[in-house]
């Protein structure tokens, strides 16, 4: 399945129903979808928040795909490059008043996927997940 | 699916009821309602989070930030009918010794009592 989106977080609903129907077609299990929905919500937030010098209306490319007892997400963006594998990861162990509010988002997606790969394509951000479909 | 924030008052706490989902579209609005709460003067909070389906990464900074303020002011939380997909979101992002999760509402008001 492929979905097209604008850099708008607009888009959100429809990025999300995407993820809904088709994670049903194919049978997936309620946990898998929601765990779909945030690594989605999220590097597409990312993308639209953070990724645009412009305000330009730009396209951002979502490929998910099941192959045997994996689902393999795709996603192209023509942002400035950024490679959210270099962020650390948030310290969590720290007292409420230390904990720092950034990095959750990326943290998450590297937590629920099971491969997640950066890569600059001519001049374009891809970032490609596996996720096994059984239980974690 | 937006979020639906409702608030009731029972035995000196205010009850919030959350019904939807927290995103990086409304999570500034979740976290104004709730700050504001605060700033009002509530210092016993908890969170009816039996319809409460949805949180990302934006949603659980707005809770960072609730918290911190409900602990400079000296106030109390508790959060009560979690669902197992949100409390996974909350464990994963270290936030279960800061929300402390219970059952049902009386339990929840007996914490933050």
């Amino acid at each position: 399945m492929r979905i097209e989106l604008k850099n708008d977080l607009k888009e959100m609903g429809r990025l999300l129903d995407g993820v809904e129907s088709w994670g049903q077609e194919q049978g997936l299990s309620p946990k898998m979808i929601f765990d779909l929905h945030l690594v989605l919500d999220e590097i597409f937030t990312n993308i639209v928040n953070y990724g645009y010098d412009d305000a330009a209306e730009h396209q951002v490319l979502i490929d998910v795909e099941r192959e045997a007892d994996d689902v393999r997400v795709r996603v192209e963006d023509d942002a400035r490059a950024f490679n959210p594998l270099e962020r650390p990861d948030p310290d969590l162990g720290v007292p409420l008043e230390e904990r720092k509010v950034g990095g959750l988002g990326i943290y998450l997606v590297r937590q629920l996927m099971d491969e997640v790969e950066y890569t600059r394509e001519g001049g374009k951000n891809v970032l490609s997940l596996r996720r096994g479909t059984g239980p974690r | 699916m937006d979020i639906t924030i409702t608030e009731d008052r029972r035995d000196g706490v205010a009850i919030v009821g959350l019904r939807g989902r927290v995103h990086g579209g409304n999570a500034d609005t979740f976290e104004e309602r709730l700050v504001g709460l605060i700033e009002g003067g509530e210092r016993r909070l908890a969170l009816d989070c039996t319809g409460f389906d949805y949180v990302s990464s934006a949603g659980v900074r707005a809770m960072i930030v609730v918290a911190k303020k409900l602990k400079d002011a000296g106030g109390k939380i508790a959060l009560f009918g979690v669902n197992q997909n949100v409390r996974d979101v909350l464990d994963i992002t270290g936030l279960l010794d800061i929300f402390p999760m219970y059952e049902d509402e009386d339990a929840a008001l007996k914490a933050v009592r």
